[in-house]
């Protein structure tokens, strides 16, 4: 029998797997015909398992940690591939149904599809530009000559380009339009609620009334209905805060209907703004959201 | 110069055992991997997430063990996503996918969590009742992947022969430990 003395090093190797062949071979001879040998062995084994068990163990502590500060990225990212198809049926799947249960994952996902599809709008936008500017210059550079295969290609595909471009760029304008955005931002208000006081009856009907013109697009109807409804106001009996309800939705409406008649000029900005800055007003953070929009890029 | 220079010098970096290197190892392929497996072998997020942290760990392990060293046979990416092709091949899943992948022969055994839990448990315990700096010097070796020389110098040892007689005289003091308590 082998009776050599192994040094830590060589069990751990062997357990390791990384003893020379020959030494493997010599090494395995005397597990088998040494019991104590054997033992030991299986000692150092439990050991280096355990230590390699308590880095995983540490290593997936981090690696949680690690992911919980990615979670945002990821969601972000899982969008993204989603909208340039670079995921499998159960991954697109598992996006779709997030979206219906998830009301901030569908906000993120509504919001960063709105900038991709901005993005290749301004891409195409940015293209066509440049095949304007390419094609001046070939004007001036060279006035009349024959056009070779590939050029004539080139000269097709980006025709084609052009065409696509420009209807992205329609696309996104179309996006901000003032009938897109009264149709993105109005909601009808809660006409039926009770909020007391002698005579309101006759003014929740005619509220109501003007609601209806709005949600049909009448707008010409719809602003005449809200102004009168405004003067009206002033004369009923209220209680404050209803009367504050009552107002602040009526200077909303007014302004949607406004919008939704392209009639956004004189003091529109200026009613606007006020309302954005007001920061007891019903209506500010729907007024923020208009401002941003009334001037943005694709305006 | 090697042909993966770069993958080499990064290994270099990950096998000191700097948590900065580690983060941003896992950061820069997490992203990557989870897509391929999405795409590729129709994996949900939550799953091929979970690819990844076991991928992970047998990449960890391989590298402080030793297993993985340079000169380097392909990039860390392909040695990573080796290592995840391995995984779902034992778990009987096959695909079109995996022609893309290039071979790497990786075991891919990774044992179940709460096998795992035991053993670390073990010798959590045994770390506990040897002292501290027995403790630290086997926790530079095992559990950070240290060489000896690194060892040496963290501890302030000039000679690292030193180092080596004290890390054999701390396994034994676990070994007896843990025989004493078999016997019990």
């Amino acid at each position: 029998m082998d009776d050599k003395v192994y040094t830590v090093e060589e069990i751990e190797a062997f357990c390791l797997g990384s003893l020379p062949a020959d030494q493997q071979l010599t090494f395995e001879q005397r597990l088998e015909s040494d019991e104590l040998f054997r033992r030991r062995v299986r000692l150092v084994q439990s050991i280096l398992d355990g230590f390699v068990a308590l880095a995983s163990e540490q290593l997936e502590e981090r690696m949680a940690g690690w992911a919980s500060t990615l979670q945002e990225q990821e969601d972000a990212e899982l969008i993204e591939w989603y909208l340039s198809d670079e995921l499998g049926p159960t991954a697109k799947k598992y996006v779709e149904e997030r979206r219906l249960t998830d009301a901030t994952f569908d906000t993120l996902f509504q919001s960063q599809q709105e900038i991709f599809a901005g993005l290749e709008a301004a891409q195409a936008d940015d293209f066509a530009s440049k095949l304007a500017t390419w094609e001046k210059e070939t004007q001036a550079e060279t006035p009349v000559r024959p056009l070779n295969l590939w050029i004539k290609r080139f000269s097709i595909a980006a025709s084609i380009a052009l065409v696509l471009s420009l209807g992205g760029w329609g696309y996104m304008k179309n996006q901000y339009s003032n009938q897109k955005l009264f149709a993105a931002l109005y909601q009808s208000p809660n006409i039926g609620s009770t909020m007391g006081g002698q005579g309101l009856d006759g003014f929740k009907e005619r509220f109501s009334t003007a609601h209806r013109s709005l949600q049909a697009k009448q707008f010409d109807k719809a602003t005449q209905e809200f102004i009168a409804l405004s003067t009206a106001l002033e004369a009923l009996d209220l209680d404050p805060l209803a009367k504050s309800y009552y107002n602040d939705n009526l200077e909303w409406s007014l302004l949607l209907a406004r919008l939704g008649n392209d009639d956004i000029g004189n003091d529109f900005d200026v009613k606007l703004e006020q309302m954005a800055k007001d920061q007891n007003h019903e209506y500010r953070t729907q007024a923020q959201t208009l401002r941003t929009q009334l001037n943005s890029f694709w305006r | 110069m090697s042909k993966y220079q770069e993958a080499e010098d990064r290994l270099h970096e990950l096998q000191s055992g700097s948590d900065l290197a580690w983060k941003s190892f896992y950061e820069d392929m997490r992203s990557p991997f989870r897509m391929f497996f999405m795409k590729r072998a129709s994996m949900g997020p939550e799953e091929a997430g979970q690819l990844f942290h076991d991928t992970m760990i047998i990449f960890h392990r391989n590298v402080l063990q030793r297993k993985l060293v340079a000169p380097l046979q392909s990039s860390l990416k392909t040695y990573l996503f080796g290592i995840g092709k391995n995984v779902l091949r034992k778990e009987g899943r096959k695909g079109d996918w995996e022609a893309e992948i290039p071979e790497v022969s990786i075991d891919a055994a990774i044992e179940s969590a709460h096998e795992r839990a035991a053993k670390a448990d073990l010798v959590r315990r045994l770390l506990a009742k040897i002292g501290d700096s027995c403790r630290k010097l086997l926790e530079l070796v095992y559990l950070k992947g240290y060489v000896m020389e690194a060892v040496a110098q963290e501890l302030g040892v000039a000679n690292e022969g030193t180092i080596r007689k004290r890390k054999f005289d701390c396994l034994k003091k676990m070994r007896q430990l843990l025989e004493e308590k078999k016997e019990v």
